[in-house]
């Protein structure tokens, strides 16, 4: 009979304590990993290359709000910018391109964006990766090509249940109780593939459009062919790319100049996601205080209970050693008992965290347009596996050292 | 010679002063021979036994086990001479509860390094009359019944020496004749020698040679008695490394 034979069968011998004991470790672990996931996700995402946006161009106002409305179809837009001004900063050398946006109407809870008609063909939403209407990815119809035209995000069809064709009267606004474009009626022509993207969880109608609805004032009509005083919300701005693929360092630059004007400002999302995290971030710290916390208790219960289990086994562990077991032997069984069970956890808990992540992904795609994956492995599933090893180790040391000083005879007393 | 013990002194150690428990000016035991040691409760005997096992030290003397003087070993070398050579039948029934009666006796094997196969094991059980509850637990079996496992446990290591305290302490008349018996059978079957410590004259008469442990431990006095079986609880001489 093996060495590792007798320590399983010392842990079936103690299957109740063993399981519980394992079992409180892995909610630990599980809760450790799941928000470890969750949150070096939710970091991911809100960092990303800025949602394929290099910069966006927006009025005056707070840069967080700005990249929220633009990005993120959430807010307002604090107010509006030129058209000419957007023009001319189009014309910035490391300008790449632009894609103009109106915001501010809605659709049943859903934001309804002008924009210039080129977001379908252009606009990379990851790297290398454009809208697609195309059936196999999970799209339907087409872009918009005419002012009474839209488009919707996966998100929007699936909850609206839109079928093509189907009309819609925009709010003119995005809170409740915001007047309806009684007289605009818009038809939807197309459904965008899924992104995982806030994207899905917006209607887009042509940029021209905005201009053209009925309810608009005649000001706001004259902005359609009078590009002097046409006013747009803001602009996603692709910046040239220098060797390597990074953005071209002349971006600090042009925000500078940009900034230091009344007409806009220039926000680079990359920089201001990471504020937006952090501003959030408390929440998964608390989380993670609980999964230390949840998992240090666990350790306790694994001490408590290797203890009182081992008041049970002297007398199996002094006939160990009456048999031939040395003092070492005896400290490594009950060692290695600790170590299997806290392992046991971990494995566990790693198991039970990515199925509560697999659980929470489509909720919180739902509700944010994030993506998640269950199979993200995060730090702390790389780290969960030795530190479970080691503070298995640590909780075990204490009976371990008291089985190696058990005394051999004092302990041989007779069970009936 | 198997056992050679030559001015042997065990003493029990309390708060306030200290006995001695054995005084043994000599004591031998052949290879393949086998001894009986009489000697009323309290006289000393289990303390001895635990002697020559290696599981006390003594203060003074010598004892030697297949030609290995024991204190000239350390703790984890005394444990493993004891797996390879020694095979310990108790004075209760000490099984393994959570371990069959093949588990208890492979069990015996485990720590002595020395490769034994079931095929031994089965038939070692088959020979103390247990074919039939090699899977039972020790709860599922008699006292006769689990005294017999520990006969195939000492044994299945092949060693070269048997002790057993009191081995049929919990039996019945007919039953203590039995399991002397197959103790006796199986040592001599095996080779191995074999010294077993009894009060009781049923044990000690089966045996051709029997010694007194009254006339062999000269610090046995019968009043006051210093409580040796203390001393066995480990308490004082057990050997630390």
């Amino acid at each position: 009979m093996s060495f590792w034979r007798i320590v399983a069968k010392s842990l079936r011998q103690h299957w109740l304590s063993t399981g519980l004991a394992a079992l409180s470790i892995a909610l630990g672990a599980a809760l450790l990993v799941s928000v470890a996931s969750l949150r070096e996700q939710t970091h991911r995402n809100f960092t990303q290359e800025g949602l394929g946006v290099d910069a966006v161009l927006g009025p005056k106002g707070s840069p967080l709000q700005i990249v929220l409305n633009a990005m993120y179809h959430l807010e307002e837009m604090p107010g509006k910018i030129k058209w000419t001004y957007y023009r001319m900063v189009l014309e910035q050398p490391i300008v790449e391109g632009g894609i103009p946006f109106v915001t501010g109407h809605s659709y049943a809870g859903f934001r309804v964006n002008a924009i210039d008609g080129r977001f379908f063909t252009e606009f990379e939403y990851a790297p290398g990766e454009r809208f697609s209407f195309r059936p196999e990815d999970g799209g339907r119809g087409r872009a918009f090509a005419a002012d009474d035209e839209a488009v919707a995000g996966s998100e929007v069809a699936r909850a609206l249940h839109l079928e093509l064709g189907q009309t819609f009267n925009p709010v003119c606004g995005v809170n409740a109780g915001d007047p309806v474009h009684v007289n605009d009626r818009i038809r939807f022509v197309g459904v965008m593939a899924p992104t995982g993207t806030p994207h899905d969880r917006a209607i887009y109608i042509p940029l021209m459009a905005f201009y053209t609805l009925g309810g608009h004032g005649q000001d706001v009509r004259a902005m359609a062919a009078d590009e002097e005083h046409r006013e747009i919300s803001g602009a996603y701005l692709r910046i040239r790319r220098i060797r390597g693929g990074a953005v071209h360092p002349g971006l600090q630059g042009l925000q500078y100049d940009v900034n230091q004007s009344s007409a806009a400002q220039l926000v680079i999302p990359a920089e201001v996601l990471p504020r937006l995290f952090n501003v959030i971030g408390w929440v998964d710290t608390v989380l993670m205080s609980i999964g230390a916390l949840v998992t240090m208790l666990a350790l306790l219960f694994l001490f408590v209970a290797l203890i009182s289990a081992l008041r049970e086994r002297k007398r199996d562990l002094a006939l160990f050693r009456c048999l031939g077991a040395t003092r070492r032997t005896v400290f490594g069984l009950v060692l290695c008992e600790a170590a299997f069970i806290s392992m046991l956890g971990a494995v566990l808990g790693q198991v039970l965290g990515h199925g509560i992540v697999a659980a929470g992904c489509h909720f919180i795609k739902v509700e944010t347009g994030l993506r998640f994956t269950a199979a993200y492995v995060s730090q702390a599933d790389c780290l969960m596996l030795p530190a479970a090893l080691a503070l298995g180790l640590l909780a075990g040391l204490m009976p371990a050292v008291q089985a190696y000083r058990l005394g051999v005879l004092g302990n041989l007393t007779p069970v009936s | 010679m198997i056992v050679r013990v030559e001015g042997l002194t065990l003493k029990y150690r309390n708060a306030l002063e200290s006995f001695t428990v054995l005084d043994i000016p000599e004591w031998r035991l052949a290879r393949g021979e086998q001894a009986a040691i009489s000697g009323p409760s309290g006289s000393g005997k289990s303390t001895f036994m635990n002697a020559l096992a290696g599981l006390l030290l003594p203060a003074g003397g010598r004892v030697e086990v297949c030609g290995q003087d024991l204190a000239r070993l350390g703790e984890a070398e005394r444990d493993r001479f004891r797996a390879r050579h020694v095979g310990y039948i108790f004075q209760t029934f000490n099984l393994l509860q959570g371990y069959t009666a093949l588990e208890n006796v492979l069990l015996g094997a485990t720590f002595s390094h020395r490769k034994v196969d079931r095929g031994r094991v089965r038939s070692l059980l088959e020979r103390v009359g247990l074919a039939h509850r090699l899977h039972h637990f020790p709860s599922q079996m008699s006292i006769g019944e689990q005294q017999r496992v520990a006969i195939a446990r000492a044994l299945a290591k092949r060693p070269e020496l048997i002790l057993a305290d009191e081995p049929t302490g919990s039996l019945d008349p007919r039953h203590t004749a039995e399991i002397v018996g197959l103790l006796q059978d199986a040592c001599r079957d095996e080779g191995c020698s074999l010294a077993v410590v009894s009060h009781e004259a049923a044990v000690v008469g089966a045996f051709a040679r029997r010694d007194d442990f009254m006339k062999l431990n000269r610090a046995f006095a019968p009043s006051p008695v210093p409580v040796p079986a203390a001393a066995t609880a480990g308490t004082a001489a057990e050997a630390r490394p």
